[in-house]
C-alpha cells in the first residue's frame, strides 16, 4: 500500500530531517513513520481517508515553532506538513478579511497585510516563524490579548477536513452571523484533534496610525502595582503592558533595575501622544525610554524574538494565568523560587522561566489553583506534563463530553494523538 | 592549519559539531531561506539539514548520494546565520558536510575538471583560454540552443553564458604588468586580488578597479602568481584545493609590503576575509600580509571626497539605477552602505531601491547547476523586483550575481544593464572634467 503511494509519502532521510523536537521540551524527539506534503484540501481529504482506513495516526505541522509539542511527531505517525499550502489567498480591503492557507507564515502575512494599510493583531512567542494554521490550531495570542483578543475571537471562517465528514466549512465571511452554534470556536485551539484546517479567514483592522513602545524601570513589584493602579484610572487597554524580571528584560534592553515594564501603545497619533504623557507622569521615572519610528521597529522585533533568546539560554518557558488582583503575590512567590517571569499585566498571563521543566505536581501549579488561576495561558497543553493535572482538575464529565465530540468527528482517534486530553 | 583525522565525519566534527548540537530547531532559518521559499521542503532550509547532520554525527544515518544532494541544496547565502537566535552559521556546517561527501565519494569528473583544473591551476590561464575559445566558437550559444540539460538546463545563468561579452583570449593577469605606478607621487601601495571571474570573463571590473586606484595616486601591485581565492572550492567541499589556494595566495601577497589588499569580487572578498581565518585560525595580516578591503568599502571609507571631485559637472538627465546586495558582500562582509555612497555621488544616476535588495539572486556557485529550477525561480523574483523600480541599470559587486541577474533579465529581453559599481564609477571619472587622468 505504502509503496504505491511513495510519491506522496516520504520514508527515507526526509523522516530524519523532520525529526524536530519541540524547542521548549526535553522530550518528544521521535522520527515520524512518514511525511507528506499536501497541496490542496483534496489532497488532505485523500490522505485522511487513507490514514483512517489504515488507522494511522496523523499529526498536522506548520513550521514546527510551537512551545508545547503540538507538532511533535510520534514514531508511528504520519506528519502532514503544510509548507506547500502557504498562499495568502486574499486580503479583502472592503470587508477587512484575510483568507489564507494554513501553511502561510505569519511573518509574510504581517508584511502583506500592512502593505495593504491593514493590521493583523495576532502574535505569539513564536510569531516570527509561526503559521496561520498553527495560530488556529494553537489559538495564538501573545502580548496583545487584552486589547485585540485571541485567534478564536479573530477568526471569521474555517475550512477543515475530518475523517467522517470530509471537507467542512464553519463560520462565514460576514461580520453579523448570529444564528445557530458558532461551532468554529470549538475547533480553534483544538490542536488538530478535531480536524485539519485547509483554509482560514481572519478579521483584519485598520493599521494604527502611530505605534510607540515605552520601557519603564522598576525596583520593586509593589511600586509597579502602584503605577498600575494609576494606569487603571485611564480605563483603557493599551496593546501591551508587561512586567518582566531583569534577566528576561535583558534580552531586549540594557537593564540596571530589578524589573522592566514594556508598554506598547497603538492608535491615532493624538490618542497615543495623550497616553504616552499620562503613562510617563504615572511612572514618575526619568529613566523611561521611548521607541518610535525606526527605533520602534528595532525594539518590536527584539520583543518578538525574545522567546528564542530565552530558549537559547536553556530556560524552560511555562505559562499560567492568574486573576489580576493576585498577580503581585504570585510574582513574589516566583521570586522566592528564583524563577524569572514575564507578566502580561492586563490579562494576568504569566510566563515562568526556569532551568528545569516543571513536573506534573509542581508547586507553581498548586499555587495557581489555590489562587483560582488557570494552568495554561496562551499556549495549548500539547504534550506537556501538566496535561495530567489538567485532566484531574477538569473531571470525568468534562472529559466524557469532549470525548463524545471527538468520537463524532474522529471515531478512530487518529487525529493528533496524545495531545490535549486525548 | 587544522588537519583532519581518519574519522569519516572528521570535518564536520572538527569545525562544527558544537554548532549542530546547539541548534534548537526553532525554524527562524526557515522563515528567511530563499531555497525553502521556493520548494517548501524541510531539506531546503538549515534546520532540516542540521537535523540530518546531527543524525549523521550520531550514526542514525549513513551518508549517501541523496544526502550529498541535500547538502548541495544550499546557496551559502548566509541569510539563516543572520536571523539565527543562537548565532549559528549553518552554511559553514554544510560546506564542511560537502567536504565530507567529497572525501567519501570524490568529485564527479566535470566538477573535478572545473574546480581542480580550470580554477585550481596557478594563473587561471586555462580558464580564460577555455571560456574565450568556447565563446568565440559560440559553444555556449550552441549549448543553449541544444539545451544540454545536465550542463545548462533551464538556469538563468545558462542564458548569461550564451550572451557573455567578448572574452579576451588573454587573462587580465597577462594583460597587466605586476607593478603599476600612478602619475603622481604614490600615496600608498596596495595589492590587487583579481579573482577568477574578473581575470577571465569580467575583465572590465579589474581594469576599472586598477584605474581608479591609480587615479587616486596608489601604486598598484598585481602579483602574477596569485590564484583563485578558493571560495568555489570551499563551497564545493574541496577543502584540499582550498588549502593549496590559501598557501599560494599567501606566498603571492606576503612578499610585498602592502598597505592594503583590494578585491572587487564579493565572493573572493568573503573567501579572504571569512574563510581564510576560519581555516587557518589566523587573521589576514598574518596570512596575506595586509588587511583585505572590498573596492567599494575602500573607496567609500577613504576617498569619497576625492572621488566627488572627479565626477563630471555637466548636468544631464539622470538615469535610474538600482542596487542589488550580493550575499557575499552584504551578509558575509557587512558591506551595503558603501556601494550606495559611491552610487549617490555619481551625477549621471539616480539610485532607486528595489524591494528585498538583500535577497539572494539564486546563483550560489554549483547550486545553479544542481538545482536549476529553484535557481531560476529565485532569479525571476529578483528580476521582477528590478523591473518594478523602472531602473535602466543594476549595480552590484559580485560576478556570480552579475551573470545570474543579467541572464534573467536577458531571458525576458529586458533592456536593463548589469554592471559592477566600480565600472560605473570609472565611466563617471573618465567623463569628469576634473579627473586626474
Amino acid at each position: 500500500m505504502m509503496k504505491e503511494r511513495s510519491e506522496r509519502y516520504l520514508f527515507d532521510s526526509e523522516r530524519i530531517e523532520n525529526n524536530l523536537a519541540d524547542k521548549n521540551l526535553p522530550f518528544g524527539d521521535e522520527t515520524p513513520y512518514s511525511i507528506t506534503y499536501p497541496e490542496s484540501n483534496k489532497d488532505v481529504l485523500e490522505i485522511l481517508n487513507w490514514a483512517n482506513k489504515e488507522k494511522l495516526k496523523v499529526i498536522p505541522r506548520g513550521s514546527m515553532s510551537s512551545l508545547s509539542g503540538g507538532a511533535c511527531a510520534l514514531s508511528s505517525s504520519l506528519v502532514i506538513n503544510f509548507s506547500k499550502m502557504n498562499k495568502i489567498i486574499e486580503i479583502d480591503t472592503h470587508d477587512l478579511v484575510l483568507t489564507v492557507e494554513p501553511g502561510a507564515k505569519l511573518k509574510d502575512i504581517y508584511f502583506e497585510v500592512e502593505r495593504s494599510g491593514l493590521y493583523f493583531p495576532i502574535d505569539s512567542f513564536s510569531s516570527y516563524n509561526g503559521t496561520a494554521g498553527g495560530a488556529a490550531g494553537e489559538n495564538y495570542q501573545g502580548m496583545r490579548f487584552a486589547k485585540y483578543g485571541d485567534t478564536r475571537l479573530n477568526t471569521m471562517q474555517i475550512e477543515l477536513v475530518n475523517p467522517v465528514h470530509g471537507i467542512v466549512t464553519l463560520g462565514g465571511k460576514t461580520v453579523k452571523n448570529v444564528s445557530g452554534y458558532d461551532a468554529k470556536i470549538a475547533w480553534i485551539g483544538s490542536e488538530g484533534t478535531l480536524g485539519i484546517f485547509t483554509k482560514l479567514m481572519y478579521k483584519l483592522m485598520p493599521l494604527p496610525e502611530k505605534r510607540t513602545i515605552i520601557t519603564l524601570p522598576f525596583d520593586s513589584i509593589d511600586v509597579f502595582f502602584d503605577f498600575k493602579k494609576k494606569f487603571d484610572s485611564l480605563k483603557i487597554f493599551v496593546s501591551a503592558l508587561d512586567l518582566m524580571s531583569s534577566k528576561v528584560a535583558s534580552y531586549i534592553s540594557e537593564v540596571s533595575s530589578k524589573y522592566l515594564s514594556f508598554v506598547l501603545i497603538e492608535g491615532r497619533t493624538l490618542e497615543v501622544e495623550r497616553l504616552k504623557k499620562e503613562i510617563l507622569k504615572f511612572a514618575e521615572s526619568n529613566k523611561a525610554q521611548i521607541f518610535e519610528g525606526n527605533d520602534f521597529d528595532f525594539m518590536y522585533k527584539k520583543r518578538l524574538n525574545m522567546g528564542e533568546k530565552t530558549l537559547n539560554d536553556k530556560l524552560f518557558a511555562d505559562d499560567v494565568t492568574l486573576p489580576i488582583k493576585t498577580c503581585s503575590d504570585f510574582l513574589k512567590f516566583l521570586e522566592g523560587r528564583r524563577y524569572d517571569f514575564l507578566l502580561h499585566v492586563q490579562d494576568g498571563g504569566v510566563l515562568v522561566f526556569r532551568k528545569e521543566p516543571p513536573g506534573k505536581n509542581d508547586d507553581i501549579y498548586e499555587k495557581v489553583l489555590e489562587q483560582n488561576g488557570s494552568l495554561i495561558s496562551e499556549r495549548q497543553l500539547g504534550i506537556q506534563p501538566k496535561r495530567e493535572l489538567f485532566l484531574e482538575k477538569m473531571g470525568s464529565v468534562y472529559i466524557e463530553l469532549m470525548r463524545s465530540l471527538k468520537k463524532a468527528v474522529d471515531p478512530n482517534f487518529i487525529l493528533s494523538p496524545n495531545r490535549y486530553i486525548f | 592549519m587544522s588537519t583532519s583525522s581518519e574519522n569519516s565525519l572528521s570535518l564536520i566534527e572538527e569545525y562544527y559539531e558544537e554548532q549542530i548540537i546547539r541548534c534548537m530547531k526553532c525554524g527562524m532559518c526557515q522563515s528567511i531561506c530563499p531555497v525553502y521559499y521556493e520548494d517548501s521542503l524541510e531539506t531546503g532550509c538549515a534546520r532540516g539539514k542540521l537535523a540530518l547532520s546531527e543524525a549523521l554525527l550520531h550514526g542514525k544515518l549513513e551518508p549517501n548520494h541523496k544526502i550529498e544532494m541535500i547538502f548541495n541544496k544550499c546557496l551559502l547565502c548566509h541569510a539563516c546565520a543572520q536571523v539565527c537566535p543562537v548565532g549559528l552559521s549553518p552554511d559553514k556546517v554544510f560546506a564542511a558536510a560537502r567536504a565530507e561527501m567529497v572525501k567519501r565519494y570524490d568529485m564527479p569528473w566535470i566538477k573535478s575538471l572545473i574546480y581542480r583544473k580550470l580554477l585550481g591551476e596557478g594563473k587561471l590561464s586555462s580558464l580564460t583560454g577555455t571560456l574565450s575559445l568556447a565563446n568565440r566558437l559560440k559553444l555556449f550559444v550552441l549549448a543553449r540552443s541544444l539545451s544540454i540539460p545536465k550542463i545548462f538546463g533551464k538556469s538563468a545563468i545558462r542564458l548569461s553564458f550564451a550572451t557573455l561579452p567578448d572574452i579576451p583570449s588573454k587573462p587580465f593577469l597577462d594583460r597587466f604588468p605586476e607593478l603599476l605606478e600612478p602619475n603622481s607621487k604614490p600615496i600608498g601601495t596596495v595589492g590587487y586580488f583579481v579573482g577568477c571571474a574578473q581575470n577571465s570573463v569580467f575583465q572590465d571590473v579589474s581594469e576599472a578597479s586598477v584605474n581608479i586606484l591609480l587615479a587616486l595616486g596608489y601604486r598598484v601591485i598585481i602579483p602574477k602568481d596569485q590564484g583563485c581565492c578558493g571560495f568555489p572550492h570551499y563551497g564545493a567541499g574541496d577543502f584540499e584545493t582550498l588549502k593549496q589556494k590559501i598557501i599560494q595566495n599567501s606566498s603571492a601577497f606576503k612578499k610585498y609590503k602592502l598597505d592594503a589588499i583590494i578585491i572587487s569580487c564579493a565572493t573572493g572578498g568573503s573567501g579572504l576575509k571569512d574563510v581564510y581565518p576560519e581555516m587557518t585560525k589566523e587573521d589576514n595580516l598574518k596570512t596575506l600580509g595586509a588587511n583585505v578591503y572590498d573596492i567599494s568599502e575602500f573607496l567609500a571609507l577613504k576617498h569619497l571626497d576625492d572621488l566627488k571631485k572627479m565626477m563630471p559637472t555637466d548636468k544631464k538627465e539622470k538615469i535610474k539605477i538600482t542596487y542589488h546586495d550580493a550575499c557575499h558582500l552584504n551578509r558575509l562582509q557587512g558591506i551595503s552602505s558603501q556601494p550606495r555612497q559611491l552610487l549617490r555621488i555619481m551625477p549621471s544616476y539616480e539610485l532607486v531601491e528595489m524591494e528585498n535588495s538583500t535577497k539572494c539572486c539564486g546563483e550560489g556557485g554549483g547550486f545553479t547547476f544542481y538545482y536549476q529550477n529553484i535557481s531560476s525561480s529565485i532569479a525571476n523574483r529578483k528580476k521582477e523586483t528590478i523591473k518594478n523600480t523602472g531602473a535602466k541599470v543594476v549595480a552590484l559587486g559580485c560576478p556570480g550575481c552579475r551573470a545570474q541577474i543579467s541572464g534573467a533579465l536577458k531571458q525576458e529581453g529586458l533592456d536593463i544593464d548589469t554592471k559592477h559599481t566600480v565600472c560605473l564609477l570609472w565611466d563617471e571619472i573618465k567623463k569628469g572634467k576634473d579627473s586626474n587622468f
